[in-house]
């Protein structure tokens, strides 16, 4: 599955963002509610894979969107000085809303298939549950339907 | 009532561990798994932990820097005792990498003694420790030493109620310099024997405080069900014979049939029950099927019977002929079952256990085995060179269980000397039943004779049979013979006639 194989994961990655940012939310509450949502991610994530680990898989999905966005900040130069994720917000704050919103919400899904790829479907639901309990209000993420 | 204090043993669900540990693992003990990369250390950690947490008393897994947490979920995950639905629920993972990072034990013993506190866990499992115990002696301004720090951890946790798990990459010469050793309850060291081609696990119990683990060096195997331990018989206290009525008294009483037509009257009335019996002969003489006479006997009789097969494939015990379709029946019924063990890696303790387990599970009172060279081959190389004492063990707890065991044995047809075993294992046997080829009138004939019944008349015939559709056919006493066992035998002149 490549960045344009996810599909799938990406209108629950998007629903998770809207539910921090509101509807008809600008760049820059995309962005915090980016922030937001993969700090949740990591919060629940770095005890199980650790902080080595979430780094690697973000640093690899940024990689992998970067190419579809390639105003994204180069993975390496992020990695080296503030983590993988450092400049992402201030990035999708220079967006359009539409472009913000598209590109956040790949971010997440490929973040989130890399984790279902190494540790499998059902313990990364059972994490998102913990880190997005809004998102799984009315559906449960599949890999390849949400 | 007793002033003792009551150690409570808990069951670690992995099969054959509690036996090796003396019962179970000591509640609130504070253990060590120990050996080099590889040896299975995190998966016996692993499985204990699914094993034992429980939603009210959870299991805590904290990872330093050793294996990567996302690898180590990513393989971990492949075993069946890895159930996803209890992860943060009864099992919990904690990474400690950032602590460690940060770079004092102070930091690291807080965290675990703060999760512990939060949590009350039941077992807690810190893997890798080796990696806390090198990290340490590279802190020197660390105000913990080492030896402080471990014996503070154990005294914390257990103070807690928890049932502790250090795992670490250890060499065997470690355990006199390093204090995490001399804190530790127990010890469980495991290796990989390595001889030739051939690799075995093994595991050891160094030590169990306050019980009497099994001594010695356990097989154990890992399976996609996760590890398996195959507990080192020792004779004398492993199986008891099944009841007073059996076993030992059974032993004097009663006799089996072998099924055959005038062998039983040679042996002086069927095998004694329990006894041990050597078929030995020389290639396709009638071995196996004289075992599975005497397996189909037993099941006619009531008597469940099992076949350990190392040389020929199960389905040429159930061939076309009568006697092999009524075998086959028997098989059907679940009144004979065949064991087809994994060759040439195998311990005699897991073979061992594999006979056992299916001889509780038919009632099973008759075993053979065919054949013994078969056996020795399946045998991993390092437990061929012991193993007539191997044997010795599995004959000895076989028979003291109640079982009545055949074993079939190829030797040269050599006409110089006599020999029933290349093992030279026939002393191990109670009785000897002996198969040759001999020439007579230009053709080739099967004999039979009985060497011994150990604490029994025998008859001491040779006699000729033969193999049928229906099995074995006895045949007339060759007494118009000598020099039998030369395999070139010479009529004897009958008595002069009176007309002569």
């Amino acid at each position: 599955m490549t960045a344009h194989g996810n599909a799938g994961l990406r209108p629950f990655a998007l629903k998770v963002l809207n539910h921090r940012a509101g509807s008809d939310a600008g760049a820059r509450q995309l962005a915090d509610a980016m922030q937001r949502a993969y700090d949740d991610l990591a919060r629940v994530s770095v005890p199980l894979i650790s902080r080595v680990g979430l780094d690697a898989l973000t640093g690899r999905a940024l990689y992998r969107v970067q190419r579809t966005y390639p105003w994204l900040v180069p993975v390496h130069e992020a990695i080296e000085w503030h983590g993988p994720f450092a400049h992402v917000t201030s990035c999708l704050e220079q967006q359009e809303p539409a472009v913000a919103a598209e590109a956040a919400g790949a971010i997440l899904a490929t973040l989130t298939e890399l984790i279902v790829t190494f540790i499998g479907e059902p313990l990364t639901a059972r994490m998102l549950q913990e880190a997005w309990p809004d998102a799984f209000a009315d559906t449960a993420p599949r890999r390849h339907q949400v | 009532m007793t002033d003792r204090v009551a150690i409570r043993q808990l069951s670690t669900g992995i099969p054959g561990l509690d036996q090796i540990l003396g019962g179970g693992l000591p509640e609130f003990s504070f253990n060590l798994i120990a050996g080099a990369p590889g040896a299975g250390k995190t998966t016996l950690a692993q499985q204990i932990m699914f094993g034992l947490a429980r939603p009210d008393r959870p299991a805590l897994y904290f990872t330093v820097v050793g294996e990567p947490p996302l690898k180590m979920l990513r393989y971990q995950q492949q075993f069946t005792f890895f159930d996803v639905a209890r992860v943060n629920e009864s099992v919990r993972y904690i990474n400690l990498s950032q602590e460690m990072a940060d770079g004092a034990l102070e930091k690291t013993l807080a965290r675990i003694v703060e999760e512990v506190e939060a949590t009350s866990p039941g077992v807690v499992i810190v893997d890798s420790f080796r990696t806390v115990a090198h990290a340490a002696r590279q802190l020197h301004d660390s105000a913990l030493s080492l030896q402080h720090f471990v014996q503070q951890l154990a005294v914390r946790l257990t103070s807690w109620e928890a049932t502790t798990f250090l795992v670490g990459e250890y060499q065997p010469s470690e355990p006199e310099q390093n204090p995490v050793f001399t804190v530790a309850d127990g010890l469980l060291w495991l290796l990989q024997s390595v001889d030739r081609n051939s690799m075995v696990r093994k595991m050891q119990v160094m030590k169990m405080r306050g019980q009497a683990p099994i001594p010695g060096l356990h097989t154990f195997r890992i399976t996609e069900n996760g590890i398996q331990v195959f507990p080192r018989v020792i004779v004398g206290s492993a199986e008891k014979p099944r009841s007073s009525a059996e076993g030992a008294g059974r032993k004097t009483r009663e006799r089996l049939s072998l099924g055959v037509k005038g062998l039983d009257d040679m042996l002086g009335g069927g095998i004694p029950a329990g006894h041990s019996v050597l078929v030995a002969g020389p290639s396709g003489s009638g071995k196996s099927v004289l075992a599975s006479e005497f397996i189909s006997e037993g099941a006619r009789r009531d008597e469940p019977g099992i076949i350990a097969v190392f040389e020929k494939r199960p389905n040429e015990y159930s061939q076309d002929s009568p006697s092999g379709q009524r075998f086959d029946r028997l098989v059907h019924e679940g009144k004979v079952a065949i064991l087809q063990t994994r060759p040439l890696d195998l311990s005699i303790d897991e073979m061992l256990s594999e006979v056992v387990d299916t001889i509780h599970r038919l009632k099973a009172r008759r075993l053979v085995i065919d054949s013994l060279s078969g056996f020795e081959l399946a045998l991993a190389p390092t437990f061929r060179e012991d193993f007539r004492e191997s044997l010795y063990r599995m004959v000895t707890v076989l028979t003291g269980m109640g079982i009545t065991m055949m074993m079939t044995a190829e030797v040269e047809d050599s006409y110089t000397d006599l020999r029933f075993s290349p093992h030279g294992t026939a002393f191990l046997t109670d009785a000897i039943i002996m198969q040759r080829y001999v020439a007579i009138g230009g053709q080739l004939q099967r004999i039979m004779g009985v060497v011994k019944v150990r604490g029994s008349e025998h008859s001491k015939d040779l006699r000729a049979f033969e193999i049928t559709q229906e099995g074995i056919v006895m045949g007339e006493r060759l007494g118009g013979y000598e020099g039998l066992l030369t395999g070139n035998p010479r009529s004897i002149p009958g008595p002069p006639s009176n007309g002569g």
